[in-house]
């Protein structure tokens, strides 16, 4: 009995010496010695009503890990509401890309703290992240998305329409094996674009509004690298239906193709990416290795287009659920990757110099009205919530600290090309409470009662939540706050007897482009689960004009006069953009940062020797 | 005594039976649809339907009872609906780290809870045994959480002596093999068993404490010191036994509780185990996976409950019902 007792004392003073350790080593990180490098620091300056004012900064500085910060600029006459900096490491990673010999990068392995876990390694089935993140090192696109989320080539080798617009043909590269030897031709390609025919949203959208009814009539082989998609009438939307969408066409065997798409393929992914399937232990890891013969394309790497190159041996993905686990282990070297997680924990990372930390594409924080019942399905009513809204609270709560959140009333992803402000002035981040209260009570909607739905397990809709419910209360509803979890919720929303609101959130719109955002979100008509009623048909109009048009620049005026709509018709919530981040060791190159297609794909990432 | 344990077994039949119907049903009204969640954001109303239908959720209730009985009865826990794998499959690799964890823990919660407890009742009033209470109380309320992060700050990420994750499995296809394979496989279950161990000994040995000073005062007890025995003798020999009843069923119960109960620290430690795999499946609505592991865990639950009667009629002669 002493003798528990002065192990436990001994355990307690272990624990006491482990606090005092631990504050020493706080203090003696390593130093590092400095690489000069180019920073590429782009800082965007929003004005989320009128104007917004882009500013691109090129310092020469020396830097060893990505940091992230929040600089305020003083101009005279713009009111400047936020600025967020993201200092990407672009220029590190060339300048040591190009002073390295290729033979130097290649060998070792890379361990991945995966947030969550892999239930099958379909792509054409589910639309899971965490399936398509593992699924897109061993199978290839046709066509996929470069650093800019245009449209570059991975298994194509060219395409080109025809004169009336209706025949585009195309060719893929010769000499593509597949992981078990197989030959990559236009058998395989056409088997998957079959399964996918009725789940790959563009795809399916390109084939119903322009293709011929009959499969093989849209899709033809020509010989064993060349195929037409054939149309009755012409569209620039081709290209975009073989691309990255919802369910992925990635070039699947034969073998897999032939299981419906409603059913998901068993058995071990093979297709013919970089890095060859391995092994899968159920609810604990799975690993994939260099494909020998893997035939890389000859275009310039560009995101995930063009060459791809596997210089590690080994990548294996564990599963870590806890966030704050999967950047403990990082801390502590047992794994070189952590995946996804939010602000507070990256504050602590921050002042690590064994780790670099990158942000991620933002995702769009959004509110959906009930369009089919009261109050909701009175335009004014929802116009009124919209002009009341708090948005900086609610992205404050579900980003968790300033720096990872901006206000951005743009449909399309604020920072890039396609961002607007069109129609936001008077509607977006306007808080004009009182005006609202009026025009509820004016409507005869006080004390209306109003269903919210709370999924408590998912952050940034909890978060939105509990702001909607201040604000709903504020302009004069009876709000019934539900609390719930995800799975409860997304039952409960096809249900539209048994809501009024609920919040979500949703990646960066730029990879779906304004097409796919028009078609296959919230906005469709009566398609989704807001049961949006387009009652003036502009988004209808919207939709086929953009399908239509192959001019970029008249494209996002089409897309401007849509937001200009969306605003006037308020078809939902926009609530603004937050950010989460993922890390990896100092010494991992390779990186581009930015929330680039390819950011965390192991593909073209390589570990410094010492 | 044979009677006994034959009586006991054909009396848990049923109680399985009604696990089972009770299980299934709560997940029939249970809300929640994992067509919804196959089917992602962008599914629309009709292709939940068709989802629903292919997944057999549209047959009314007695219909999907009878085939899950069925199935049931003959063996077959299904498949996952998301993974089109074999349940057993899934489950089998899951067994080993939550009843190794379970092990290690009941092992040394129990040698540190009954010592302390001990210890507390013989120096009962002391200022031993008010700090040991203390400390009782301390691991009664301290969150395993916080407990767990606090450790794998210190220890793992710091210090270095113990993994974070990277659960080491144990070979048991040879003694050879086992005995090579231990070592890393106790070092890497080092912290998760610390925290629950650490959490569990408090209330064992509150328990152990009151359970000896009733004892204590008992008349055959005085008579035994008023012979000449020693105290350990006295405390081991005549005050144990009959204090031993209440701290084997706290014991037991805290075993049953580990066959799912591991929630927490599976998830934290990264532990491959059916904690972790249970919690997943609900967040998923993953039925067949929820429905498996429930009935796994409740005849555990039954066969322990079992064990334990079991033991009690050993410990103590008064309880053997029919023997």
């Amino acid at each position: 009995m002493k003798r528990s007792l002065s192990l436990k004392l001994a355990l307690l003073a272990v624990a006491a010496a482990a606090l005092g350790v631990t504050a020493a080593c706080g203090e003696a990180a390593p130093a590092v010695v400095p690489t000069p490098v180019v920073i590429d620091r782009t800082v965007i300056v929003e004005k989320p009503v009128e104007k917004i004012v882009k500013q691109t900064v090129i310092v020469e500085k020396p830097v060893e890990k990505i940091i992230q910060q929040t600089v305020v600029v003083e101009k005279p006459v713009e009111k400047i509401v936020q600025q967020t900096v993201v200092v990407i490491q672009t220029a590190t990673a060339t300048a040591v890309v190009a002073a390295v010999p290729e033979s130097q990068k290649a060998g070792g392995s890379l361990k991945i703290a995966a947030s969550g876990s892999v239930q099958s390694f379909d792509p054409n089935w589910t639309t899971a992240s965490g399936t398509h993140n593992v699924t897109y090192s061993i199978q290839e696109l046709l066509l996929a998305h470069t650093e800019q989320y245009a449209l570059g080539k991975q298994l194509a080798e060219s395409w080109i329409s025809s004169g009336d617009g209706k025949t585009w043909t195309f060719r893929i590269r010769s000499g593509v094996k597949f992981h078990d030897g197989t030959p990559l031709t236009t058998k395989q390609v056409i088997a998957t674009l079959n399964r996918q025919k009725d789940a790959a949203a563009v795809f399916k959208l390109v084939q119903a509004q322009f293709g011929t009814p009959v499969f093989t009539d849209y899709v033809k082989v020509v010989d064993d690298l060349t195929f037409t998609i054939n149309l009755k009438e012409p569209t620039g939307l081709v290209p975009f239906g073989l691309g990255p969408q919802n369910f992925q066409p990635l070039i699947q065997s034969e073998a897999w193709s032939a299981v419906p798409q409603k059913e998901t393929a068993k058995g071990d992914p093979i297709g013919t990416g970089p890095y060859k399937f391995e092994k899968w232990t159920p609810g604990d890891r799975w690993s994939m290795v260099r494909f020998a013969d893997y035939k890389a394309s000859p275009e310039k790497t560009d995101g995930a287009a063009g060459r791809q190159t596997a210089y590690l041996d080994r990548v294996e993905y564990i599963e870590i659920p806890d966030q704050t686990t999967r950047v403990a282990a990082l801390e502590a070297g047992e794994v070189d990757m952590a995946q996804e997680f939010p602000a507070d924990l990256a504050v602590r990372l921050e002042k690590n110099t064994k780790i670099q930390l990158v942000s991620m594409a933002p995702n769009r924080l959004l509110g959906h009205f009930n369009h089919l019942k009261p109050p909701f399905n009175n335009v004014e009513a929802r116009r009124a919530f919209i002009q009341a809204y708090d948005n900086e609270k609610a992205l404050l709560l579900a980003a968790g600290n300033k720096n990872s959140y901006r206000l951005c009333p743009s449909l399309m992803q604020c920072g890039t090309d396609w961002e607007s402000s069109a129609g936001a002035a008077g509607n977006y981040y306007a808080k004009k409470t009182a005006e609202s209260k009026a025009k509820i009570a004016a409507l005869g909607m006080a004390g209306m009662k109003v269903r919210l739905m709370d999924p408590t397990d998912r952050q940034p809709a909890h978060a939105a939540a509990q702001v909607s419910r201040e604000v709903l209360a504020d302009i004069g509803f009876n709000v019934e706050f539900l609390v719930m979890d995800w799975a409860t919720m997304v039952t409960r929303r096809a249900d539209p007897e048994l809501w009024e609101f609920f919040h979500t959130w949703s990646g960066s719109s730029v990879r779906t482009g304004p097409v796919g955002h028009l078609a296959f979100g919230e906005i469709q008509y009566n398609g989704w689960f807001n049961k949006y009623q387009d009652v003036p048909g502009k988004g209808r109009d919207s939709l086929t004009k953009l399908a239509k048009e192959t001019d970029v620049a008249k494209q996002k005026q089409i897309m401007d006069d849509f937001q200009a709509y969306f605003y006037e018709d308020a078809i939902f919530l926009q609530v603004g953009e937050f950010f989460s981040r993922w890390a990896a060791r100092a010494d991992m190159r390779g990186i581009v940062g930015g929330g680039g297609p390819a950011d965390q794909l192991p593909a073209n990432k390589w570990f410094q020797k010492k | 005594m044979r009677r006994y344990i034959a009586q006991r077994l054909l009396t848990s039949i049923p109680v399985i039976i009604i696990v089972g119907i009770i299980t299934f049903s709560l997940l029939y009204i249970a809300p929640g649809d994992p067509a919804a969640i196959i089917g992602g954001d962008e599914a629309t109303p009709e292709q939940l339907e068709e989802i629903r239908h292919q997944l057999g959720f549209d047959k009314p209730y007695h219909v999907q009872l009878g085939r899950w009985g069925s199935r049931m009865i003959h063996g077959d826990l299904g498949t996952s609906i998301f993974s089109k794998r074999e349940i057993t499959m899934l489950i089998r690799p899951r067994i080993q780290p939550t009843v190794s964890l379970g092990i290690q823990i009941i092992i040394v919660s129990s040698l540190l809870g009954v010592s302390l407890g001990m210890l507390a009742a013989w120096k009962a009033g002391a200022k031993l045994d008010r700090a040991l209470m203390v400390f009782a109380v301390i691991g009664f309320a301290t969150p395993g959480f916080w407990l767990a992060f606090l450790l794998i700050w210190g220890f793992a990420v710091n210090l270095n002596w113990f993994p974070v994750i990277g659960y080491a499995p144990v070979d048991i296809s040879s003694l050879g093999a086992f005995g090579r394979t231990l070592p890393s496989h106790l070092h890497s279950m080092f912290l998760p068993v610390l925290v629950n161990s650490v959490l569990a000994s408090a209330f064992i040995s509150r328990i152990t404490r009151s359970a000896m000073l009733e004892v204590l005062r008992e008349d055959y007890v005085r008579t035994a010191r008023a012979k000449g025995l020693s105290e350990i003798r006295v405390f081991l020999r005549h005050a144990f036994r009959p204090a031993a009843i209440p701290i084997v069923t706290v014991i037991g119960g805290s075993l049953a509780g580990l066959a799912t109960g591991l929630v927490v620290t599976e998830r934290i430690f990264a532990i491959p185990g059916l904690g972790r795999m249970l919690v997943e499946a609900i967040a998923r609505r993953d039925y067949p996976i929820i429905q498996g592991l429930l009935m796994l865990a409740s005849t555990t639950f039954i066969t322990i409950n079992l064990a334990v009667d079991i033991l009690y009629a050993y410990v103590d002669p008064r309880v053997r019902y029919g023997g």
